[in-house]
């Protein structure tokens, strides 16, 4: 690098323009993360979770049935140890339950899983009913 | 009799060299087992191998050639302007690492038989990485006299050098930090004004570390430059760097799929604490 003693304005013009270049889309990715963040707090403050769950598929597996679950957190904020029930309903009684559990669900996030059952739940008079139990705050 | 001295002083320079090059490799395995015992010793990393996407990994081990060529190039007390030696050296250096880490793993009982062979290479190829990064630093940092420690400190490093540094420091913690759950809870439990403030912080430790503080005499600003323009072009382009190599980490991981933009970037901010302080840390040491 070379050395210069007279001040501010030739600083600007003994370095390469690549180093300000750099320095340029440094501080870019920066500021931006900076004021997304700042952005994302004041227009939308933390609500909380809110969990929406659908059923992707359902699909036949040698020993039994595998329900394919989509869970989307639409509050503001993470919820963790998020139980999934699902219970397979014939008429008014739960013929079959069972449960899985989020470790986290971050906000507008899509997340998957899945629960097994004996009896299949797309048949005849039978359906699948998705309820989110619970949460923690992480 | 003047036949006999040039053979004799060419024998005796042979195993010289023999003798350098065997505590140069010794040095090299004692470097990779500094490095990556943290990591060999984390439950996380074990399951590596079932959960991360191959492809990601296989990426990242391919990226590490070039990384230990430029770290072989950078960090020595030689100036080499030989880069094919430095790929070499890169080359061995990886060897070393990857022996280093099967046999730990053996020794741990961590390695079996019944475990299918993408697992398992998964979990040596992830804790290669740091062992040949301690691999190379071992041999070029170690292996100088006082002299050549001297030559290091006056040595000039270009800026492209510099920045490459940090990169290579960033990337070392990052790659301990990331594959631990403990990020993901962290960044979660921050609320926006205590990630804001882990920014600001990273950023003005990152500079303080280097240039305020003034461990070490190689960076301190050369006269005539104004603090505005080291902290430019070397701190917040250097921060930049750390949060890239902090979010091309969580991605190898796969911390990065479905995750909405604002939890993301908590955890890009999470993991680039420890990362610039890697980055920091790499220009002072290196």
């Amino acid at each position: 690098m070379k050395q210069s003693r007279k001040g501010r304005g030739s600083a600007l013009s003994q370095e390469p323009l690549w180093h300000w270049l750099v320095a340029a889309a440094g501080a870019l990715l920066l500021l931006g993360t900076a004021g997304y963040l700042l952005y994302s707090d004041i227009t939308a403050p933390p609500t909380p979770p809110a969990i929406r769950l659908q059923i992707i598929a359902i699909q036949q597996q040698p020993d039994g049935y595998l329900a394919s679950i989509q869970a989307v957190n639409t509050g503001g904020q993470t919820a963790a140890q998020v139980q999934v029930m699902g219970s397979l309903m014939r008429g008014g009684t739960a013929i079959e339950e069972h449960e899985y559990t989020y470790d986290y669900l971050p906000p507008q996030s899509p997340r998957r899983g899945g629960l097994f059952f004996r009896q299949a739940p797309d048949a005849p008079g039978v359906h699948l009913e998705l309820q989110a139990s619970g949460y923690t705050e992480p | 009799m003047p036949r006999n001295t040039a053979a004799g002083s060419r024998r005796s320079r042979e195993a010289r060299e023999d003798e350098r090059f065997r505590t140069g490799l010794a040095r090299a395995f004692a470097g990779a087992l500094l490095f990556a015992l943290p990591m060999l010793m984390t439950m996380e990393m074990w399951s590596i191998g079932f959960y991360v996407n191959g492809s990601r990994l296989a990426l990242l081990t391919l990226a590490s050639l070039p990384l230990l060529t430029g770290l072989s190039h950078y960090s020595g007390f030689e100036r080499t302007t030989n880069w094919w030696q430095d790929f070499k050296d890169a080359c061995t250096a990886y060897g070393i690492g990857w022996l280093t880490v099967v046999a730990i793993l053996s020794v741990f009982g961590l390695l079996h038989t019944q475990t299918p062979l993408d697992s398992s290479l998964g979990k040596i190829a992830i804790q290669a990485m740091p062992a040949s990064m301690g691999a190379v630093l071992a041999r070029s940092q170690l292996m100088g006299s006082a002299d050549d420690a001297r030559e290091r400190d006056t040595r000039d490093t270009s800026y492209g050098g510099e920045l490459f540094l940090m990169a290579v420091g960033a990337l070392f913690l990052a790659l301990n930090v990331a594959p631990t759950e403990e990020v993901v809870l962290i960044a979660y439990k921050m609320n926006t004004w205590q990630t804001l403030l882990l920014l600001l912080g990273s950023v003005l430790m990152m500079h303080a570390f280097v240039y305020a503080v003034e461990f070490g005499g190689s960076h301190s600003r050369p006269e005539g430059t104004p603090l505005w323009s080291a902290f430019a072009r070397y701190t917040v382009a250097g921060y930049a760097i750390v949060m890239l190599i902090s979010l091309y980490m969580l991605w190898t991981f796969g911390r990065v799929d479905d995750v909405a933009l604002r939890p993301l970037l908590g955890q890009v901010v999470v993991l680039s604490f420890p990362a610039a302080l890697g980055a920091a840390s790499a220009r002072l040491v290196l």
